[in-house]
């Protein structure tokens, strides 16, 4: 059983205009690649902040490293490194400098630290270019860089992503994989660039409207995102009795009486076209229907709407 | 932990151009003060500095003369102190106070190093315009008076001027956790200015005790530059009264910053 990181008990912010978040129960565990998805003003941020005390909750509590005791959470909060929202750095100040400050205030002895987390974003050749004159993706880097500064146990990281360029998402990507296989991190990281998210998170929590509406593992994802064949017969009804009798299988759905969708079919589907046939139901149409986690997304806020 | 935050935040002084900036200020007004002194062959000095009371003293005969009565201005602490709040609130300006605050859980600690580290911005400043004083005193007036007397007194203002600053640091921090921003915190911090001797005046017409006038920052400041002019039971309950204000300052303070959301 994997060490549980991060559990949320009944947390709830209330701000006086309406938006927080209520009542999230949500667990992290050691290795986890959590990928906290939710539209603008969701409150992914709002529960960012309360896990990195930012801000402090209305009511429910929250552990860190298996303990929720006061003096406990200071020292467990020291092993989490974090980026809310957009980095922030004095401007003036190269990234060396601002790091330097960073490494003196936590007490982080070794020096090389700086450029050690510097190379790993690939920020070692800034040289005396001062935070100001940064670009977007430098700037999200360099947050990136001093939330790994001090190997963290478990990395936060709001919307890392927001304004990088192709390459430099798939740079941030294979950062965060490297940190998490090869260091172990655990990971807590919220963005709307759902397609992103696909690609490294292993599991994932939904948030809308300040609520958790679902979590789930990437297996789970895998499954209800594989899509199916929808097939246009003469007889649904007789299409999925010949299936099922001869397939040996349920991995349909008679959606109408002229539509029957076929799931875990897609190497099959010239084997079930030529079973139908030859019993006589005629195919007026196959189509694959792809589900990605956009529509998935948007169907899990419908279904609790 | 307090230290390394005092010792992080004396980096970052250091690499800014604020400190600079602020002492080069400092200077000038120094300077043009005595040059405007000796030029007008009288007590009336420069560039808003000068309070009137300093403004009706007399011509500095000496060096020592003229050093001392930059001393007796009670805006420049405040020059001194709206610096060191402007330096704290770099971290609020730049929004780098969530980098701080997310991996120190123990917010009250923070406070503290950061009134420290404002007390020691002023300290130094103090140092430096002390310096700026007697350097451009000796050259506008003659190297003369310096005794150590002189020497003594100032630093036993300087001692003595400590409760002033760690109080008004504290107002200026507690003020940053609701402005977030430096500048609206300044002006602020000058509106109250005006508004603490009329609080001060309304107690005074409760309590008729003589140094309750002397215990707004301005006039606590100028007093303190004289300290050995004024009864030692006057300056004893200004000290008293800012000490009480400390404890209260820097206990609200500090719960303050520790329960506030930081956006």
């Amino acid at each position: 059983m994997r060490e549980t990181i991060l559990k949320t008990n009944d947390l709830v912010k209330n701000y006086s205009g309406g938006a927080g978040v209520k009542n999230i129960n949500m667990t992290l565990k050691k290795g986890d690649i959590y990928g906290f998805i939710g539209q603008n003003g969701a409150g992914k941020t709002t529960l960012l902040r309360l896990v990195t005390s930012l801000i402090h909750p209305t009511s429910g509590n929250l552990e860190l490293f298996g303990s929720g005791e006061e003096g406990q959470l200071i020292l467990a909060r020291k092993r989490i490194g974090a980026m809310i929202e957009t980095p922030a750095f004095f401007p003036k100040m190269t990234a060396r400098e601002n790091l330097e400050y960073y490494r003196i205030q936590r007490e982080i002895a070794d020096e090389n630290e700086i450029e050690r987390v510097l190379k790993l974003v690939n920020l070692d050749a800034t040289g005396s270019k001062r935070f100001n004159q940064f670009s977007l993706g430098m700037k999200q880097r360099l947050g990136l860089a001093l939330a790994i500064m001090g190997d963290p146990e478990l990395l936060i990281l709001d919307e890392p992503i927001n304004g990088l360029d192709p390459t430099g998402m798939i740079e941030f990507r294979e950062i965060i994989s490297k940190l998490n296989q090869e260091k172990k991190i655990t990971i807590l990281i919220s963005s709307h660039i759902l397609s992103e998210l696909t690609q490294i998170a292993t599991r994932y929590g939904i948030i809308h409207h300040g609520a958790l509406l679902k979590e789930f593992t990437k297996e789970e994802l895998d499954k209800n995102t594989q899509g199916y064949i929808s097939m246009k017969v003469s007889s649904a009804v007789t299409a999925s009795e010949i299936i099922q009798t001869t397939m040996n299988t349920k991995q349909f759905e008679v959606h109408s009486t002229e539509e029957i969708r076929l799931f875990d079919f897609h190497k099959d589907t010239s084997k079930v076209i030529e079973l139908l046939s030859s019993n006589g139901i005629k195919i007026y149409s196959s189509n694959e229907i792809k589900i990605n986690l956009e529509d998935y997304f948007i169907s899990v806020i419908d279904e609790i709407a | 932990m307090m230290v390394n935050i005092i010792k992080s935040d004396i980096f970052r002084i250091k690499k800014g151009a604020a400190v600079r900036n602020v002492f080069l200020a400092g200077m000038i007004i120094i300077v043009i003060t005595g040059v405007n002194m000796l030029g007008s062959s009288s007590g009336l000095g420069g560039v808003g500095v000068q309070s009137t009371a300093s403004a009706a003293r007399s011509l500095p005969g000496n060096g020592a003369e003229f050093v001392q009565q930059m001393r007796d201005d009670g805006l420049f602490p405040f020059f001194i102190l709206a610096f060191a709040v402007a330096v704290l609130g770099a971290e609020y300006s730049t929004g780098t106070i969530r980098n701080s605050l997310s991996y120190f859980v123990d917010r009250k600690s923070v406070f503290f190093a950061k009134c420290i580290t404002g007390f020691l911005c002023c300290l130094t400043y103090t140092l430096l315009c002390l310096i700026v004083s007697f350097v451009a005193g000796t050259i506008l007036f003659g190297f003369g008076g310096f005794n150590l007397t002189l020497i003594a007194r100032i630093l036993a203002q300087i001692i003595l001027s400590t409760p002033l600053y760690m109080g008004m640091i504290a107002i200026g921090n507690g003020l940053l956790v609701f402005t977030k921003k430096t500048s609206i915190t300044i002006t602020t911090y000058l509106i109250g200015l005006i508004v603490f001797p009329s609080i001060i005046y309304q107690i005074y017409q409760l309590i008729p005790a003589e140094w309750l006038t002397l215990c707004d920052p301005l006039s606590a400041f100028s007093m303190l530059s004289r300290f050995w002019e004024f009864p030692l039971m006057n300056v004893g309950m200004v000290l008293l009264f800012w000490v009480i204000l400390d404890v209260f300052l820097l206990f609200i303070g500090a719960r303050l910053y520790a329960d506030a959301d930081i956006a």
